[in-house]
């Protein structure tokens, strides 16, 4: 991301590639946002209220570059199948890109990480009948 | 502007340009042996000249071309920046059905962030982390 700028159409590309293959792979609806949190985890409960569709779905990361924090806040129901400890490993795995200055590498990891976390496995033998 | 190396840079040059000339000098020093009638060099004596382009010039030419090789890439590439340190830009929201109204506050309803944040239950699960 060049200084003075915020995020480029590429970026955002990236990002919604990023998105879409992790609620393929789940199911569950996921949300990035990318800026001022000013209110800290607050400010991140309150974009996930905000949102249409199904918040109690919906997994959020909230990234403020400005003050380096980084909230993920989980629905009702995505929280039976991303719990805390998962979403704690993923906001390792994104901080630590994220102190490499990759903003996008970042997400990906964290966000695939709760991706493949909360994907069930198929049940054949149940799926044939 | 005018450039204005530090002294670092200055100190580190001085020691690099002693270092290669040392090497260069030790690198000719052969050449510079004397004949002799024992001496069965059906050459002949290199000139001066001739014996520092060849045992001191060709070594230079090709530590040279390596660090061209090694270098050359970082110069046509920007410099690396840090994302997080350089965000200046609007708040992008991602995701599906992402309507929010982000950067002025007004996240599709009369209430402000925090009312809607205290008046309906917060989501159980997630994490915070700071970098």
């Amino acid at each position: 991301m060049p200084a003075g700028e915020g995020v480029t159409a590429r970026q955002r590309q990236a990002i919604e590639e990023i998105v879409s293959a992790a609620e393929n792979l789940c199911g569950l609806s996921f949300k990035v946002y990318v800026g001022q949190l000013s209110d800290g985890r607050a400010s991140a409960e309150a974009l996930l209220q905000a949102s249409a569709g199904e918040s109690t779905r919906t997994v959020l990361t909230a990234i403020d570059p400005t003050s380096r924090t980084l909230e993920i806040v989980t629905g009702s129901h995505a929280s039976t199948s991303i719990d805390d400890r998962t979403c704690a490993l993923a906001a390792l795995a994104m901080t630590s890109s994220f102190q490499a200055g990759e903003l996008i590498g970042g997400i990906r990891n964290g966000v695939n990480l709760m991706a493949e976390h909360a994907r069930r496995p198929e049940r054949r033998h149940l799926d044939t009948i | 502007m005018i450039f204005k190396p530090s002294r670092h840079i200055i100190r580190r040059s001085v020691i690099s340009a002693g270092c290669v000339a040392a090497v260069g000098v030790l690198s000719a020093a052969p050449a510079f042996a004397q004949d002799s009638v024992a001496d069965n060099n059906p050459t002949g004596l290199l000139s001066p000249g001739t014996a520092v382009l060849i045992f001191a010039g060709i070594p230079l030419a090709v530590a040279g071309l390596i660090w061209l090789l090694v270098s050359a890439p970082s110069w046509t590439r920007k410099a690396r920046t840090s994302d997080s340190a350089a965000f200046s830009g609007d708040a992008l929201v991602v995701g599906a059905e992402a309507d929010m109204t982000v950067g002025g506050g007004d996240f599709g309803s009369a209430k402000t962030p925090m009312d809607i944040a205290r008046g309906i239950d917060v989501p159980p699960g997630g994490t915070s982390a700071r970098w």
